[in-house]
């Protein structure tokens, strides 16, 4: 295949491991909080970040025009300061890719942190230890199984991502089509090879992620469980 | 010395007490949900009070009800019902997590007689086992008061007397108060010097009675 063809991959590979990157970050700093405050409207707090994952990807994808669009509050903004659009290129496939896979990570990851004993983490403050440190010698390494499910779900979906993609990147070859879209549009164009092509290179792909993961996990993390 | 005066409002009560601890042993008593282990975590840092002071060694740690001293510069063993150990730690490395001094914590440890676990993982481990270990973690951090919630409770006979007997002779080396939460009377009454009864909030010295 020549090298414009393998475009798609580059993409989804950059894409969904970038907005893991993100939702990783910001989705244990949000759960790890948010496991541990109770505050007034947490509840509504969290029904708006598990959002986009009982929405229709095109309600999503709508919304995000909405607001990264010409006319959107930040897309505005974007164009005005930074003269940066959004809309119709690949960072608009990252954004989406961001917000669809963050309610997986921030599910998993507030599952992560309220599931062993919150006695653990305050035993470690008692020996004289900073919170930050007790964070990554304690909480972290507890939360880890929990949190690669989370990184697992959040790459996969990011690789998988369709709907809102298409709503705010478009479908521009060798700008902003990702596996999923390269697919959907060879199926559309009645190239059935071309769509088996990359079908058969996502399942592997996916399966590949997904296996390696789980043996580093087992071989690094998780010698001290049964 | 340890002299603590707290009030809080629990879910169903008012926790209004006052005890006070030289360098001995002093036992909390009373049912389930009657605030004892909130008096631990008060003087350890780890719950907020509403009203009160709490003074070890003349070091105020609270003072009308705010607190001045945060839970990691109290230099507070605490020994949690569950023991609170590390899993993924090896025996050393929850010792050794907030030990001050090596030597000092592989003597106790071979006082105790852990030492040859120190590789084994908490899961690894006996109940007793655990116990020690977690007792001697508080102990390495060579604090200034220690608190144990109910560390025998899940002990069997024989255990629990070899424990007794360890945690005498820690207290006789290391003169620090110690305040321990138990249901069990017989074991209050062996080790405590001085026995505290909560009830409905407030806190009786029954140290006479029993």
């Amino acid at each position: 295949m020549s090298e414009t063809n393998l475009f798609p991959l580059w993409l989804s590979l950059r894409t969904a491991s970038i907005s893991t990157v993100i939702v990783f970050i910001v989705g244990i700093a949000i759960a790890y909080i948010m496991a541990r405050r109770t505050f007034f409207g947490k509840n509504a707090l969290e029904a708006f970040f598990l959002l986009p994952l009982v929405l229709p990807p095109t309600v999503v994808g709508f919304g995000l025009l909405y607001l990264f669009g010409k006319n959107g509050l930040i897309g505005r903004a974007l164009a005005y300061l930074f003269d940066f659009q959004i809309v119709f290129t690949w960072y608009g496939a990252l954004i989406a890719a961001i917000v669809v896979s963050f309610p997986l990570m921030y599910q998993s990851a507030t599952a992560a942190f309220g599931q062993y004993d919150k006695n653990i983490e305050n035993a470690a403050l008692t020996m004289g230890k900073s919170r930050w440190h007790v964070f990554w010698t304690i909480s972290f390494p507890l939360a880890w199984p929990g949190l690669l499910a989370g990184v697992v779900l959040a790459f996969a979906r990011g690789l998988g991502e369709f709907g809102a993609t298409l709503m705010l990147a478009g479908y521009i070859p060798g700008q902003t089509d990702t596996i999923p879209m390269a697919i959907y549009f060879a199926v559309e164009a009645g190239d059935m090879d071309k769509a088996k092509y990359w079908v058969i290179l996502i399942v592997i792909l996916g399966f590949a992620a997904i296996y390696w993961l789980n043996w580093w996990s087992t071989k690094r993390m998780m010698k001290h469980r049964r | 010395m340890l002299q603590v005066a707290i009030c809080k409002q629990l879910s169903h009560f008012t926790l209004d007490v006052e005890l006070t601890a030289n360098n001995e042993i002093i036992a909390l008593a009373g049912p389930s949900g009657s605030g004892k282990t909130t008096i631990l975590e008060a003087i350890a840092g780890l719950t907020k009070l509403d009203e009160g002071s709490i003074v070890v060694h003349h070091r105020s740690f609270v003072a009308k009800g705010k607190s001045l001293v945060p839970v990691q510069q109290r230099n507070v063993g605490y020994v949690f019902q569950d023991y609170a150990l590390f899993p993924h730690k090896t025996v050393w490395e929850n010792i050794a997590y907030g030990m001050k001094r090596t030597s000092f914590a592989k003597q106790m440890m071979e006082d105790v007689g852990i030492h040859h676990l120190k590789n084994q993982y908490p899961h690894e481990i006996s109940g007793g086992e655990k116990q020690r270990t977690a007792l001697i973690r508080a102990f390495a951090i060579e604090p200034d008061v220690l608190l144990l919630d109910e560390p025998f409770a899940a002990l069997d006979e024989q255990t629990k007397t070899t424990s007794y007997a360890q945690l005498l002779q820690l207290h006789e080396k290391w003169q620090i108060p110690i305040v321990l939460v138990s249901h069990n009377q017989e074991e209050v009454k062996h080790l405590a010097s001085r026995i505290y009864m909560i009830q409905n909030g407030k806190v009786y010295d029954v140290s006479d009675n029993t």
